[in-house]
């Protein structure tokens, strides 16, 4: 396979192809699946949701995988993932305010969808060596790595171009991040949920998220913009990406 | 290195272990089953970790446990026996013991995921999936790397703004300046940096072919006796989960708890770490 070596990237099989098409699916999917669990009261939802959203990352690690990239391709994750967990440990002592958000979204819109779903992931996978492993590991994995996706795919229409588009991506972004995880933990973790508890629940993370939010918006603004336009002369300068 | 003989087992017998022990403990909130797994996995991270290291990490779980166990005995009006009620909220007896039984349950977990990152190092995580996952595994590795390296990366150029132009501007909205300058060249710096390991890794043929990796861990015969043991009372505590040891009532009333030899079962199978240390006998 010397064509790894080249500046060409090999074509992806059909395992990987299919594996990229099922992606948006999966994306809708796993959500969905949590709230069937919830709605039917299943048994051990904790452990049935956390192996779905293993399930649920391995097309986004399996097409990465087939598309049997060049080194300098893989670099970009490499290096902003290092970035999000320094930062992670950084910040650790800060409670809710962590730069983590805002360099993943940084991320998906300068080098696309998948670049951001495998940065996001990763950088909860390695920051979970320092801040602990849990059931929770999957779950932060699929909701930093949808933050990601999202932000190529909202990036790569286009919708993203302005400060203020970005941060208020941002803003919500943190919000859809807790209102996840707070659902995985009812869902999980609580039986015979009702009004009150799901209430005490998402209550009990809103002040965090809100802080997080905030935190995230004031990361993102000032890199906006000059932080895309430094990546891409990288990327033009290095030939990082598929080839044109 | 983890201490213990059972740290210095084949990785894959350890994943098994931690993926029996995590995934039985999620299955049931019977409360001896969760006095058990709670027990062993207590007990084997004081091994692990000593009791000071140990009780830190206890009170870095309580809060969590606290929640989930007052959150389901709270709002939960399905026992019979009321203590209290206003409104939605309805504590009764039953509803007290399952959170108790839940928040357990959660202490469990998080004590054997804590044990899980003590034995199953990064080494051993590589070596199981790097055959699967060649690039993954390749990132995971190279991103450890590159957190210290950011790290004191972010130091030279932190010493070297501050040489040029640091000192003038000592206002918060400057510092902030400065930060985000740093930010921004550290993150420069770094993609430059990691263009030049990619040609360097690029030069000695990475990609050229499949990825070969050094094996450190052999199977023995320990491996395999120990594997067998794993997985015959892995059998016998799924057969006595499913044929109802396991189950347990909470309500309307907390069923009474009587003693079975399907508990000991479930206790030597966690408990597994602690009786390959018998090994030690042989010599």
């Amino acid at each position: 396979m010397s064509s790894a070596v080249v500046n060409e990237r090999p074509k992806m099989g059909k395992f990987g192809r299919f594996m990229r098409a099922i992606e948006p699916a999966v994306l809708v999917a796993l959500p969905i699946v949590m709230l069937i669990c919830a709605w039917l009261h299943v048994p051990n939802a904790a452990l049935i949701t956390s192996a779905c959203a293993i399930v649920a990352l391995v097309p986004f690690f399996a097409s990465f995988e087939a598309e049997r990239r060049r080194a300098r391709d893989i670099m970009p994750i490499i290096v902003m993932t290092a970035l999000t967990v320094a930062g992670r440990l950084i910040f650790a002592p800060v409670p809710a305010i962590k730069p983590v958000t805002a360099l993943i979204i940084i991320t998906g819109l300068c080098f696309g969808r998948d670049e951001g779903f495998i940065t996001g992931a990763l950088a909860m996978l390695v920051s979970n060596i320092f801040f602990g492993q849990g059931p929770w590991t999957p779950w932060q994995m699929f909701t930093m790595g949808l933050i990601g996706y999202l932000a190529g795919v909202l990036g790569s229409h286009g919708l993203l171009k302005h400060r203020w588009s970005i941060g208020l991506f941002g803003f919500l972004m943190v919000f859809l991040y807790g209102f996840i995880l707070d659902t995985w933990t009812i869902v999980g973790f609580v039986s015979n949920a009702n009004a009150a508890s799901v209430f005490t629940t998402y209550a009990a993370g809103f002040a965090n998220n809100l802080a997080g939010a905030i935190g995230t918006v004031v990361f993102l603004i000032p890199i906006a913009i000059s932080w895309p336009r430094m990546f891409n002369r990288i990327k033009s300068k290095y030939q990082i990406g598929p080839a044109a | 290195m983890a201490k213990g003989l059972f740290a210095t087992y084949h990785p894959a017998v350890c994943m098994l272990f931690f993926l029996t022990a995590i995934c039985f403990t999620f299955c049931t909130q019977h409360p001896v089953y969760v006095a058990l797994t709670c027990i062993m996995a207590g007990a084997y991270l004081v091994y692990l970790r000593g009791v000071r290291p140990f009780l830190r990490s206890l009170g870095m779980f309580i809060p969590m446990v606290l929640f989930v166990g007052i959150l389901n005995s709270l709002f939960n009006s399905a026992g019979a026996t009321s203590l209290w009620k206003w409104g939605p909220f309805s504590v009764t007896v039953e509803g007290m013991c399952y959170g108790l039984a839940v928040g357990g349950m959660l202490a469990a977990i998080l004590l054997w995921f804590s044990c899980y990152n003590e034995v199953m190092t990064e080494d051993k995580f590589t070596y199981l999936f790097g055959r699967k996952l060649p690039t993954i595994s390749l990132m995971v590795s190279m991103i450890s790397r590159w957190i210290p390296r950011m790290v004191s990366r972010g130091h030279s150029v932190y010493d070297s703004q501050e040489a040029l132009i640091g000192g003038y501007d000592q206002t918060k909205s400057g510092k902030m300046k400065r930060g985000l300058r740093m930010a921004t060249v550290l993150t420069g710096l770094g993609m430059e940096d990691s263009v030049q390991t990619a040609d360097s890794m690029c030069a000695r043929g990475y990609g050229a072919t499949s990825r070969t990796s050094y094996a450190r861990f052999k199977w023995h015969t320990r491996e395999r006796i120990v594997l067998g043991l794993l997985i015959v009372l892995l059998v016998v505590n799924v057969v006595l989960l499913v044929t109802g040891t396991g189950s347990f009532k909470f309500y309307p009333r907390v069923s009474a708890i009587v003693p079975l030899w399907g508990y000991l079962t479930y206790a030597l199978m966690l408990g597994l770490p602690f009786l390959v240390e018998l090994e030690r006998f042989k010599r």
